[in-house]
């Protein structure tokens, strides 16, 4: 019998090194009006914004949970912590973040990174952001990029009320009215008209404390013919009880303006990632989503893009690993909704271990779309006979002009490749590896350097092992 | 005064907001072949598609007549039934049509829009014989599967079916065997049997015209006619190539 | 009302055939007792060549289903046409059970040529033995409210099923579609082709599923679909899945959505056809690549007809 790669699981301890949670302060667990008050208390929202909360509240005790996708039932709201805050305040001084928060960031490469080649970085440590720091020369062209708290409340406060869940409405699912409940954290970013911010700014999202939930908001609106790369990163270390992350991601895309959105999720395995992700594109803009998902127990993430001025477009590229323990159900919606429109999405997904991926993906094209073009091609990749792999998109397309193409293609390492590359010398790990970095190649050479390299990092970690 | 068959009166064509053809104009009477040559690039196939109607090809200056009908608001389905016809390049595969089928259709148009099936089967049997194309042919789905060769053989074995008043052969020549030029070459003349038809032969090489009878030669660089002579003009650009004239401009 | 439907037939049905064990069908219904009470059945024995015409016509004004059973022995050939016919407005609904029992070969034609007030489902369920090879060749031209689906369990080794199927959509006409394979055998092939025309305000919906069960090894599956709309008020769907358990699969989705390509259209209309010729040879193009895979003059010549008078039978005598 012919012998088979064993594959390891990945090396986690960068991600999984936790630290205590002394001296923060905890919210009791479940949900409650009074927890939600408390929160809002808390927080010193705005009126409209506790109201907000309890309205949404309301709306998510009266909306079911979804039954479509993967199993939620591991995730008990009872015992999830809607608001943990590190017991420091927001700083844009790294000498000034406590130590051992800092140390996490400092192993995740975050700071150093900055350095090199950021223009700006945020910090989310639990339930707040701990350091928010921009270029001054980035600041001077008249980008904001700060938390959203302050940006409640500050020179921006219309802005942020004028949009803040107007794109992801808390009646959209029953996660959404979560996140507008207990929403906390997360970034608010403003770039001008005709400014082109050349470096990215960076997000990075540390979850530290156990059974908690997190509950980011990210804003971003980009005023006519503005450029800008945001990049998310987000980490947590292994508990053995749920953690849940729903967080909300609205993108205003300008005319002409284009935004470019990059996300690395590593969770851990005991993450249930419940993420909400939606852009509104105005005319000649564009919009392009680069999205990794290697961690979490269970995902659902299918970011959503609305065409909504003539020849607006979207890309979106996705890679999605999952291993041992992971049910990952990813994938895109475009809604085409004006003349010329178009959108291409890319993906490719990696199931082993017993590891579920779901593809999922919507196209809609509006009567009034005419002379749009979409095109969608995803390719899976099985590693054994363990896992699974579902390709399930849907098209609805109500105009004849329009030009719609699709395909995808599910299947295993060539044996014919792994012997070509072996008889040139390469041990068949090593071709496995190599075929499946070729594999996620489209996605890796969309990031930045760094991105792709910590990528390839995952997968070389996630392919390595011994023949057994 | 004298009708034209063709009359192209300064003629400049755009494709996608860019100018290709600047100030073209060119003249065919009835029993004329044309050709039109150039470097790759020159605009050639832009005036065959031009003249054709295509949508993407935009006639911003000029006017395009044929036989006194002005014809260039016309859409290409208009354009055929008034007796124009181009060779395609690349003909396009059509699955589940057979070739049969198919000028049987285009054929009726030609005749009025009637069809008289024995009429049309003697002179389909005719016509494939002078090509040298087997009759099972007729039966295979337009161009699906044809090689280089047969696509260009469908092509004139549907020029000498519908029997325009002119025909515009665009590149008929590239890609082909010896034999196939041969059995082409073959088919053209046969239309230049009937004195009252007009062709214009755009190419970039002059394989196909040695055995071809060529009454004028234009020569097309950067979307411009940049000189006109007899039948001998090719021959010369066989010998010296398009450098000259590409200088000039 | 078993007699709602007519049912005429060379075949050797008859009820003494024992029922086939319940099965999967693409549209997942059981017909109701009271319009198929009376399901006919036929065996073919092993090693027997067959060829089976059935003419199911609905009346007007009526609702009919019949339920029919085809139980194919080892290594037996068999080709069963049938076509649907009515007159009037009605409802018809057609299941077919096919048990394809090792080696076996059958070719279904299912050809649909019934009146434009008519609702019609046409259900299929397959069961495949090792070597079984399942051929569904179908053309839709009528009804007015068009359900349609076919469930193929390839259970045995090397079992396969090709799926043909062309359909034209006009006026207010509808269609739901439901197709799956499901591959449980090694080395069990699927593919699965759909060619469809909208036109006017008609509204199509199709769903295409390979599905390669947990130690379906060397399997492969492949779905294609082409969807021609050819006016500005279609509404064209399309949800094609593949759900994989297994490793060493193959599984493949192509799909082309929209207006006929423009080169195309010009090419045709620079040979002095217009639009609506050059939609007219479309659709007869169609129709023709399916009619050479039918492979029955008697039953092209209907085909023709019915698509030359417009949508209307000739009367029967």
């Amino acid at each position: 019998m012919k012998e088979k790669t064993y594959i390891e699981d990945v090396d986690r301890s960068i991600y999984d090194i936790r630290n205590d949670e002394t001296g923060a302060y905890r919210l009791q667990e479940g949900l409650s009006q009074k927890i939600v008050e408390r929160l809002s208390e808390e927080k010193r929202d705005p009126l409209w914004m506790r109201l907000f909360r309890l309205e949404s509240l309301a709306i998510y005790h009266q909306m079911k949970t979804p039954d479509w996708g993967p199993s939620l039932e591991g995730l008990d709201m009872d015992h999830i912590a809607t608001y943990v805050r590190p017991n420091t305040k927001m700083t844009a001084k790294w000498s000034e973040v406590p130590k051992e928060i800092k140390d996490t960031f400092e192993r995740l490469g975050i700071p150093q990174a900055e350095r090199k080649s950021l223009a700006g970085v945020g910090a989310q440590y639990d339930s707040e952001l701990v350091y928010h720091h921009v270029r001054q020369e980035v600041e001077e062209q008249g980008v904001i990029y700060t938390d959203m708290e302050s940006a409640l409340r500050g020179e921006y406060a219309d802005m942020v009320r004028k949009h803040f869940m107007k794109l992801v409405k808390p009646t959209d699912h029953k996660f959404a009215a979560l996140h507008g409940a207990v929403w906390s954290g997360g970034s608010f970013v403003y770039v001008p008209a005709g400014v082109s911010v050349t470096i990215p700014l960076q997000s990075y999202f540390r979850f530290n404390a156990p059974g908690a939930g997190q509950f980011e908001h990210t804003l971003i609106i980009l005023e006519e013919e503005a450029d800008l790369h945001f990049i998310e990163g987000c980490s947590a270390p292994k508990y053995n009880i749920a953690n849940l992350h729903a967080g909300c991601v609205e993108l205003f895309v300008g005319k002409n303006a284009r935004l470019r959105y990059s996300t690395i999720e590593n969770w851990s395995k005991n993450m249930y990632n419940l993420n909400t992700k939606r852009a509104v594109v105005e005319e000649g803009g564009r919009m392009e989503w680069v999205s990794g998902s290697f961690g979490s127990h269970v995902s659902y993430l299918y970011p959503m893009t609305i065409l909504k001025g003539k020849n607006a477009r979207m890309e979106y590229t996705g890679i999605t690993f999952a291993g041992e323990g992971q049910n990952l159900d990813t994938g895109a919606k475009v809604v085409h909704a004006a003349p010329k429109t178009s959108s291409y999405m890319n993906t490719r997904s990696i199931s082993k271990d017993g590891g579920i991926s779901t593809f999922r993906s919507a196209v809609v094209v509006h009567k009034e779309a005419k002379g749009s073009k979409s095109a969608v091609s995803c390719q899976s990749l099985m590693l054994d006979s363990e896992s699974r792999s579902d390709t399930i998109p849907a098209m609805d397309i109500r105009t004849q002009e329009a030009d719609i193409g699709h395909e995808a293609r599910i299947g295993r390492i060539s044996d014919d490749a792994v012997f070509y590359l072996m008889s040139r010398g390469i041990s068949e790990e090593d071709a496995r590896a190599m075929i499946v970095s070729g594999f996620a190649d489209q996605v890796s050479k969309e990031l930045p350097l760094e991105y792709a390299l910590e990528m390839n990092r995952l997968i070389e970690l996630e392919m390595k092992g011994s023949i057994g | 005064m004298d009708r034209h068959l063709l009359d192209i009166q300064n003629l400049s064509v755009q494709v996608e907001e860019k100018e290709i053809l600047h100030h073209i104009s060119l003249q065919i009477q009835k029993g004329e072949t044309h050709v039109l040559m150039g470097p790759n690039g020159a605009g050639k196939s832009t005036l065959g598609y031009t003249l054709m109607g295509h949508p993407r090809y935009q006639v911003t200056e000029g006017q395009i007549w044929l036989a006194g009908e002005r014809i260039d608001e016309e859409g290409a389905d208009a354009r055929a039934r008034a007796g124009l016809f181009l060779s395609f390049q690349n003909p396009l595969e059509v699955p589940g049509v057979t070739l049969s089928s198919f000028l049987r259709n285009a054929w009726r148009h030609r005749q009025g829009g009637k069809l008289k099936v024995w009429a049309f089967q003697k002179e389909l049997e005719r016509v494939m014989s002078i090509l040298q194309m087997e009759e099972a042919y007729g039966e295979r789905e337009l161009n699906v599967g044809f090689s280089g060769g047969e696509k260009k053989k469908a092509e004139i074995l549907q020029m000498l079916m519908l029997k325009p008043s002119l025909a515009i052969l665009d590149e008929t020549d590239s890609g082909l065997d010896v034999d196939a030029v041969r059995t082409v070459s073959k088919g053209v003349e046969e239309f230049q049997k009937d004195r009252s038809k007009g062709l214009l032969i755009i190419t970039h090489n002059a394989q196909i015209l040695e055995s071809l009878q060529v009454d004028y030669t234009h020569v097309m660089v950067e979307g411009r006619i940049v000189k006109t002579g007899g039948g001998e003009l090719v021959e010369e650009i066989s010998r010296t190539g398009f450098e000259p004239y590409i200088r000039q401009t | 009302m078993p007699d709602a439907l007519r049912i005429e037939s060379d075949g050797a049905f008859s009820s003494a055939i024992p029922p086939l064990p319940d099965m999967n069908t693409g549209m997942g219904i059981r017909l109701d007792e009271k319009v198929a009470s009376h399901p006919i059945r036929v065996a073919i024995p092993a090693g027997d060549q067959q060829k089976i015409k059935v003419a199911i016509r609905g009346e007007a004004e009526k609702r009919g289903g019949q339920l029919i059973e085809i139980r194919a022995g080892r290594e037996s050939e068999l080709t069963v046409i049938m076509e649907l016919t009515g007159e009037g407005q009605g409802l018809m609904g057609v299941q077919t059970h096919l048990w394809l029992e090792e080696g076996a070969k059958v070719r279904l034609v299912q050809v649909q040529l019934m009146p434009s007030a008519y609702r019609v489902l046409q259900d299929i369920g397959a069961y495949c033995e090792s070597n079984a090879s399942l051929e569904t060749i179908q053309l839709f031209l009528g009804g007015s409210d068009n359900y349609s689906g076919c469930y193929a369990d390839l259970e045995g080794e090397c079992s396969r099923w090709e799926s043909d199927l062309v359909y034209l959509a006009q006026e207010h006409q509808r269609f739901d579609m439901n197709y799956v394979a499901r591959h449980r055998g090694v080395r069990s092939q699927s593919q699965l082709r759909a060619k469809g025309i909208l036109r006017e305000h008609a509204e199509k919906c199709m769903r295409q599923t390979i599905e390669f069960v947990k130690g379906a090894a060397g399997a492969e599956g492949t779905e294609q679909e082409e969807v021609l709309m050819l006016s500005e008020n279609t509404i064209n769907r399309s949800i094609p899945l593949i759900l994989c358990g297994e490793e060493a699969v193959q599984g493949n989705h192509g799909a082309s959505i929209g207006r006929p390509d423009e080169e195309l259209l010009f090419y045709m209309q620079s040979r002095g056809l217009d639009m609506e010729e050059i939609y007219q040879m479309l659709i007869r193009g169609r129709i023709e690549e399916i009619c050479r895979r039918i492979q029955d003059p008697e039953t092209e010549q209907k085909i023709w007809s019915f698509w030359e008078g417009g949508g209307e039978n000739e009367s029967v005598s």
